[in-house]
């Protein structure tokens, strides 16, 4: 198949953006999605609810510092309309990436468990890193999801970060039962795949980096997939993200 | 004052401890004072400062020898800050300490009453609203007069205390001076400056005294307790009049366990009420000695002083007892609606007769025949037990100007009540409660990180510190300090009255909506906080919160 038949196909796809008062990464995440995939791309107001959850094949909460991080990162994008109808759209099984703020929203939203801390090192971490693909090494997470999909067991991606509250926590108890439930999907990790303390960018616990909530169908990523989703970017990684998220969708 | 009726945060004011302390906090102020216009050394001002202190057992035992109570307290003093005490007490005289202490004592007492007396209007307000629709007889000599409802009571009540509480602050405003101008006031060997520099860290305003302050001051305070009393006395006094068996309208709480009489076990007392009205007189009798305390002989005689001991802790201590109990009386009070509407039929409907004399002179018969005709009926229907609007309709002299459909509309209840919207609302602009809580009720809410949580910005500061050389600090976490203010009541509900009543039939009044307002519930405030702290100030996963609500 050639690739204008392949973009031609993606058009089909639909993906919703939200947008809160300090998202920056809104226009970023809708030039991968509509001008490197080539998806039928349209965003989502943070004052609006919606119902037509047919209408979104899956759902991206982009970057940035929604509300200013005030109170908490994410804490209160978490409590705005938007979230209420993104909560029943998971609930439904509707795929939802949450990238960065992103991750931190659904965090504070109880669509994934833990909290994020500020970074270890007190900076703004600005750079890029590796985070190895760990889904699919447990027994428990044989099923396919809808964010590694095409990726093979332990794939090394690189991809820039760019925060100062990454810093994942959750109780000791918690973290165990991620793990042997197949829940973590990404963890810090240096060029070769080593996964230390030298790899982990902002002290999370376990250097986890990225996330799944409780049916697989939701995913927070604290580094950004569409800032590397082309070479020219530094980094085509990104894009195996988007498109396991498309591979998923046009074979479900 | 004794202990069955001191509550324990009123009566620490008037401990010794208390007492030598405030001592202290005055001389301290002095010496500061000195050390400002340089009459104090800064070396000697630190070492008062850092070791003045005193032991009460003592000051008790020196007092025994030196029969002065300042003296006694000044040999303690000087025994622990040693060779620098010479500058304590530097040209002062035993009444500016004081006198200036004992405005600084009253002050506090006052302060913890205002506070108190905060809470009893509340409490009142809350009530006249739950009840603003609530119908029960207006009694006038006794007698039954014309509908109000129990709300319309209680407003009266709210305002009153109000206007208690603004002479509690205009009291505390007037004590809040003091004294620092030597043996007769004239500054002979005490610099005014100092006067003005020390007042003014104590907050105190100076005033124009002799040796001491003039009694004048502090018997405005008096005023200021015993009408207040006297207005607490007023509330327990109606309460025990709606208590009487005969009228049942309302009650005082009682208990499980409670027992109300050793003869009689039947009983459910008004004791509560008549507590409060016992006590207050207590407080009206030492408003007289604080009146006789005004009258001192030349520059000053000691004839207050004995006086001023007793009397006030005593009346501090026995009027923030009556709030208190009255804030329990009110919060629990029940409430029998039933029996007031009861009531008011027991007269037989000749409590609409104001309405009826009018509508007859309206009609054009002449005031005096209208007022001899409804007066005969009324009289009639209480005495032969008939209702006044059977009467009405079956008087040929009332027929000619009232037909029986014009008598009917009368006898509605609702004429009464058409107006208490109005009340309500005009008396919560002249008295709004808002403002008596000092404009807002705020909460604030401390979130900090759990225990196991690591604080990256709270090692960023213990590093700091460590290296800006204070190494006693061990350990530095950072939290949040979140201020909420809660809104007040400014505005009365709209719930209207259900109520009316057919000529000739009994009153027959529907029960009236009723609503608490939620904002002022203490409960459900607190609820709601804790709501809020867990569901978004705080993340239970990394933080804690603590919640305190002034």
């Amino acid at each position: 198949m050639n690739i204008g038949l392949i973009l031609m196909k993606n058009k089909k796809i639909n993906a919703g953006i939200t947008v809160f008062p300090g998202s920056n990464c809104d226009m970023d995440v809708y030039y991968a999605l509509n001008d490197v995939f080539n998806l039928n791309v349209s965003f989502l107001w943070h004052k609006d609810e919606f119902h037509n959850f047919k209408n979104y094949d899956f759902i991206v909460i982009p970057g940035g510092f929604s509300y200013g991080d005030y109170l908490r990162a994410g804490a209160l994008a978490a409590r705005s309309r938007i979230m209420e109808s993104i909560k029943e759209y998971a609930d439904g099984g509707g795929i939802v990436l949450g990238i960065c703020n992103g991750f931190q929203i659904l965090l504070e939203s109880g669509l994934l468990k833990g909290a994020m801390l500020t970074n270890k090192s007190l900076k703004f971490e600005c750079k890029d890193i590796y985070i190895k693909n760990i889904s699919g090494n447990n027994r428990n997470n044989s099923h396919e999801n809808p964010f590694t999909c095409l990726m093979e067991k332990d794939a090394i991606l690189k991809l820039p970060i760019a925060h100062h509250d990454g810093n994942y926590f959750v109780e000791k108890k918690k973290l165990n039962y991620l793990f042997s439930s197949g829940y973590i999907a990404f963890q810090y990790c240096n060029e070769e795949g080593v996964i230390s303390d030298d790899s982990n960018p902002n002290g999370s616990m376990e250097n986890i980096g990225g996330l799944f909530g409780e049916n697989f169908n939701v995913m927070g990523l604290m580094p950004h997939p569409e800032r590397a989703s082309e070479k020219i970017l530094g980094s085509g990684d990104g894009a195996k993200i988007f498109n396991s998220i498309i591979y998923y969708i046009k074979n479900k | 004052m004794i202990d069955r009726y001191s509550l324990p945060e009123i009566s620490s004011i008037w401990s010794l401890e208390n007492k030598y302390n405030t001592w202290l906090q005055v001389e301290l102020a002095v010496c500061s004072a000195y050390n400002k216009i340089g009459r104090i050394p800064d070396k000697s001002l630190y070492n008062i400062l850092q070791n003045a202190k005193f032991d009460v057992a003592e000051i008790e035992e020196t007092e025994k020898i030196t029969k002065h109570d300042v003296i006694a307290f000044l040999t303690n003093v000087a025994k622990y800050v040693g060779e620098d005490s010479r500058y304590i007490h530097l040209g002062l005289t035993s009444s500016d300490i004081g006198d200036t202490s004992f405005s600084l004592l009253f002050r506090q007492a006052l302060n913890l009453n205002l506070s108190k007396a905060k809470i009893l209007a509340e409490s009142l307000l809350q009530k006249a609203l739950k009840y603003k629709y609530t119908p029960m007889m207006g009694r006038t000599h006794g007698i039954h007069a014309e509908p109000i409802t129990f709300g319309f009571k209680l407003l009266i009540f709210y305002e009153e205390i109000y206007r208690g509480i603004s002479r509690l602050n205009k009291a505390i405003e007037t004590v809040s001076c003091g004294k620092l101008s030597g043996a007769v006031g004239t500054f002979a060997n005490f610099p005014p400056e100092v006067e003005k520099i020390a007042l003014d860290i104590l907050d105190l305003k100076p005033i124009l005294s002799n040796q001491v302050i003039q009694r004048d001051i502090y018997a405005e305070c008096f005023y200021a307790i015993a009408s207040l009393g006297a207005s607490c006395e007023k509330i327990a006094l109606e309460m025990r009049h709606l208590m009487r068996t005969e009228v049942s309208e309302a009650e005082e709480a009682f208990s499980a366990g409670q027992k109300g009489s050793s003869a009689m076990p039947h009983k459910k007392n008004p004791i509560v009420s008549e507590n409060i009205c016992g006590l207050s007189r207590v407080l009206r009798s030492n408003l007289i000695s604080a009146l006789e305390d005004i009258p001192l002989w030349h520059e000053r005689d000691i004839s207050h002083s004995s006086v001023e001991r007793i009397i006030t802790p005593d009346s501090t201590i026995l009027i923030y007892y009556i709030l208190n109990q009255l804030i329990n009386l009110v919060d629990n009070m029940v409430v029998h609606e039933d029996r007031m509407l009861k009531n008011m039929q027991l007269t037989k409907g000749v409590i609409f007769s104001q309405k009826v004399l009018l509508a007859m002179i309206d009609k054009g018969m002449l005031r005096e025949d209208a007022y001899k005709i409804v007066q005969k009926l009324a009289h009639q229907a209480i005495q032969t037990e008939t209702e006044f609007a059977v009467l009405l309709k079956n008087n040929e002299d009332v027929l000619q100007y009232l037909s029986e459909t014009e008598i009917n509309s009368l006898f509605d209840i609702n004429n009464y009540y058409k107006n208490i919207d109005f009340i309500f609302e005009r008396s919560l602009s002249i008295f709004p409660f808002a403002a008596l809580a000092g404009g807002a009720v705020k909460a604030t809410v401390k979130v900090t990180l759990k225990d196991e949580v690591l604080d990256p910005q709270g090692k960023a500061v213990l590093s700091v510190l460590k290296s800006s050389g204070y190494t006693n600090i061990e350990d530095v976490r950072v939290g949040k300090h979140i201020e909420l203010t809660i809104k007040q009541i400014n505005k009365i509900d709209n719930i209207k009255i259900n109520a009316n009543s057919a000529a000739g039939d009994n009153i027959n009044i529907n029960s009236s909506t009723k609503e608490e307002i939620p904002k002022l519930d203490k409960k459900i405030l607190s609820k709601e906080l804790e709501e809020i702290s867990e569901k978004i100030l705080s993340n239970p996963v990394i933080e804690n919160f603590n919640i305190e609500l002034n």
